[in-house]
């Protein structure tokens, strides 16, 4: 008679003792642990995680956890992702990275990868602030607010990306709160088991920069989806609830939870894969030189 | 300098205006020669526009020995007119033409349903004046229309033309079945298929002219080779997706013209810092900006030998005709592996667009894939960036238990730990010296120029200009053909150079880019022979230039 041992992992199985660089506080705390959570709940095995990144303090996340991974340049992780998934679509690949990597230079990557519906999971540490670069107004800074580039109060109308993600065909849509880290593990760990393209938007407080959107500011006004009776099936629904945020209406209150989600769509990589029959991955660099061949006769 | 004689020998000029069917006609022609056996060049000088630009031509050289280009610019043996202003504009250099005013194009198109068959009536009228026989043109009209109502009108076009023109001509050539059927690719095949043949599993490119037909090719046929075939939302996303495959563990490449390369400068360096294999397809066509989006030049020589900030070890290949680009594309990819190292095929326009007869031995693709890990790991132990002697430390990809890293931009120790958090000067100066010294080692597996005849004068050309020097090679001007741009391998190629008299570099561009450069290693340049207005060099130039 054999005995089936399955060790179960914890969050400490995703760890490198390399302690964060990010300031005391600093919401992406709450984000690398609601992480590791979801990865331990799930049991995926270290070496089947890629963690890519851009640039920017929460783009510096991947070094803190024991997966693969590429922390690459400034607004490109989707793409790199992108790559790695058609590759090897086995692989659980997450993106993790702020708004000014994602929603200022990079925004167009994430339109495309929900319009293909890339399987990928994109965690957005959103403080809507520029910290890396000492507190510049981001794509999500509020009117109004005063920041280093922004002395007289920003004139821009902040990036809505829940409703940019929903325009695009996203599959799965959510926010969550780094201030709540059990909640956002359990919308990151159906994220991650979401078959399409997956937005996690996260308002994640900076703590040095963004003296507006602090933790208090943000409690004062968050709300869950799923207490208020939200249906994630219900297209519409969920772009109503998209566009409720208090730039529009100084008294609003923030949905936070999974806004939408279809499981219908196929994949880019499905589809991909498809055509091809083998992952590129299991192909390695064997030649079919007969149908090359074959081709080449005409 | 004297062209060397030629035995058989046949340049047909087609020109007409762009919607007219000129490329169709000229490269249905193409075919039926290669199929004859003849060793067979086309070029195509076209513009911007999709239909107009109404004498656009399409030049076809045929030979019974092998021919690596278009030929001569001024002259040639027929032209084929398809409206007034193309007759106008090229009949000066023919020695004969088809033309309306030969023969009837037009009415006996139209006899048969639809005038847009003058192009089918030319090539008719063309078989009787080189005593071609139709049924060769017949053949390949039914394979590209397939059996049915537009192979079988276009069939009659053809032979009532021919008829027509056997009255009015007398051949001027016998033009017969010479040998086996030759394999006939344009240069952008070429790479697609040395790609593939290279083992190559992912290809993203945005289009652009003139990488375009890579990705076309790619389109079609990747799918039944296994090649995951991406457009993206524009080439800064093509690069990336191309290091994101190629991180995974698969060959990955991207491809684009000057323009597309611009955006992807940043992340070419990011596959230097983080040591993954990818290779760029670049193809030149006039510059700067959008420039001469449809015409050739060899101007981004300069920023393919330094595109993005930073120091970096990389390598530059530069096919020099169309048969060497199946095999250049090979050997970027195992540089690539090997070193982990991103990698330039540098092409151009003439290059990509032209269609040449090719040899095509598979037995020639040999694959090395450099230190791959694959199986299991000690995670405590395993350094991706770990500093060794010849620079290459041991790539473990995803999925591989216990080689979990992570490939960082920023500068980083051996473990691939982010340093800049403090001043760490050692660690620094170990790591960037181990990238950099790889360029010592990829000048070992760079090959010196083709050199070629003696003489006093040697003619120095890299890439595509190869093409029409090697077709006037031998006589008494002596040549140093590039493929192998950079790192340039050392050797006595240098000394053999230098003991020339004169030695002439001969460039599509008005700087003298590779003049520069070989200037920069010792070379003594005495003269430069360049042009930059949308044309590759020919033959008839070149013997009065050099």
């Amino acid at each position: 008679m054999s005995v089936k041992i399955t060790l179960n992992k914890t969050p400490m199985d995703y760890a490198v003792n390399r302690p964060p660089i990010w300031c005391p506080g600093c919401g992406d705390y709450g984000i690398l642990e609601a992480l590791k959570r979801a990865l331990a709940g799930l049991g995926i095995p270290n070496e089947e995680v890629v963690v890519v990144s851009g640039i920017g303090c929460s783009s510096q996340l991947p070094h803190f956890l024991k997966t693969y991974g590429i922390h690459g340049i400034h607004g490109r992780a989707i793409p790199i992702a992108t790559g790695v998934k058609i590759a090897n679509p086995r692989l659980k690949v997450i993106v993790v990275g702020g708004d000014g990597d994602g929603y200022g230079i990079g925004l167009n990557h994430m339109i495309h990868a929900a319009r293909r519906n890339v399987g990928i999971t994109y965690v957005v540490s959103n403080n809507q602030v520029y910290g890396l670069t000492t507190g510049q107004m981001s794509p999500t800074t509020l009117r109004g607010v005063k920041t280093k580039t922004t002395p007289y109060g920003s004139i821009d109308e902040p990036v809505n990306p829940l409703a940019l993600a929903l325009a695009a065909g996203a599959t799965f849509v959510a926010r969550g709160f780094s201030g709540d880290v059990a909640h956002l593990t359990q919308i990151i760990d159906q994220a991650l088991t979401h078959r399409g393209f997956a937005l996690v938007d996260v308002l994640s407080p900076c703590v040095t920069f963004n003296k507006v959107n602090t933790y208090e500011w943000f409690r004062a006004r968050v709300y869950k989806l799923e207490e208020a009776g939200h249906d994630p099936s219900d297209y519409w629904q969920a772009y109503k609830k998209a566009v409720e945020w208090p730039s529009l209406d100084p008294n609003g209150r923030i949905p936070i939870g999974v806004f939408y989600k279809n499981e219908e769509k196929p994949t880019y990589e499905e589809e991909i894969i498809k055509n091809l029959g083998v992952p590129p991955i299991e192909a390695g660099v064997a030649v079919n030189g007969k149908a090359v061949y074959g081709i080449l006769q005409y | 300098m004297k062209i060397d004689s030629l035995n058989v020998e046949l340049t047909i000029r087609i020109s007409g205006a762009q919607g007219e069917g000129v490329e169709t006609t000229g490269r249905t022609l193409a075919t039926v020669f290669a199929k004859l056996g003849y060793h067979v060049f086309a070029y195509r000088q076209y513009g911007s526009i999709i239909k107009g630009n109404p004498a656009m031509f399409y030049q076809i050289r045929i030979s019974d020995r092998r021919i690596y280009s278009h030929g001569r610019w001024r002259t040639y043996d027929v032209l084929i007119a398809l409206n007034d202003t193309a007759l106008a504009q090229h009949r000066g250099g023919a020695k004969y033409v088809v033309s309306e005013k030969e023969i009837p194009l037009t009415d006996i198109a139209t006899k048969h349903g639809n005038r847009i068959m003058k192009n089918t009536a030319a090539l008719g009228a063309l078989a009787a004046l080189i005593n071609l026989n139709p049924k060769y043109i017949a053949e390949q009209l039914t394979k590209e229309f397939g059996e049915g109502k537009v192979a079988e009108a276009n069939i009659a076009v053809l032979d009532d033309a021919w008829r027509a023109a056997q009255a009015k001509y007398s051949p001027i050539a016998d033009v017969e079945r010479v040998g086996e059927p030759r394999l006939l690719m344009s240069g952008a095949e070429a790479l697609a298929v040395g790609a593939v043949m290279a083992g190559m599993k992912f290809y993203a490119a945005y289009p652009m002219t003139p990488a375009s037909p890579m990705l076309h090719w790619l389109a079609q046929w990747g799918p039944k080779l296994g090649v995951a075939v991406v457009q993206p939302e524009d080439e800064i996303a093509a690069i990336n997706m191309a290091i994101g495959a190629a991180y995974a563990g698969v060959r990955a490449a991207t491809g684009t013209s000057g323009g597309g390369f611009d955006l992807m400068h940043e992340a070419f360096g990011l596959a230097a810092m983080i040591e993954i294999p990818v290779v760029v397809f670049l193809a030149q066509r006039g510059g700067p900006s959008t420039g001469l989006p449809t015409e050739t030049e060899q101007s981004d020589l300069l920023m393919a030998l330094s595109p993005a900030h930073g120091e970096y070890p990389h390598a530059v290949i530069a096919p020099r005709h169309i048969e060497e680009g199946l095999y250049a594309a090979a050997k970027a990819f195992n540089i690539a592996e090997k070193y982990q190292v991103p990698v330039i095929v540098l092409t151009d326009l003439y290059f990509n667009e032209s269609l040449n007869t090719v040899e095509f031995d598979p037995g020639r693709f040999k694959i090395e894939r450099g230190e791959l890990l694959n199986a299991p790991i000690l995670w405590e132990e395993y350094k991706r960036y770990k500093i060794t002697e010849n620079g290459i430390s041991p790539r473990a990809i995803p999925g591989t238990p216990g080689g979990m890293h992570i490939a960082t931009s920023d500068e980083h120790d051996e473990k691939g730990d982010v340093i800049t958090d403090t001043h760490k000067p050692e660690i620094r100066k170990a790591m960037h010296r181990k990238r950099m010294v790889k360029l010592e080692k990829i000048a070992e597996e760079m090959d010196p120029p083709d050199l070629r005849g003696g003489g006093e004068v040697v003619a120095v050309a890299w890439g595509s200009t190869s093409m029409p020097l090697m077709d006037i090679g031998g006589n008494g001007v002596g040549l140093a053909l590039f493929r192998d741009i950079y790192p340039l391998p050392d050797g006595g190629w240098k000394a053999a150079l230098n003991g020339a008299k004169e030695v002439v570099v001969v460039e599509v561009n008005y700087r003298g880019q590779f003049a520069d450069y070989l200037a920069s290693k010792g070379v003594k340049v005495s003269r430069k022979v360049l042009k930059w207005w949308g044309e590759p060099f020919s033959i008839d130039e070149l013997a009065e230039w050099l």
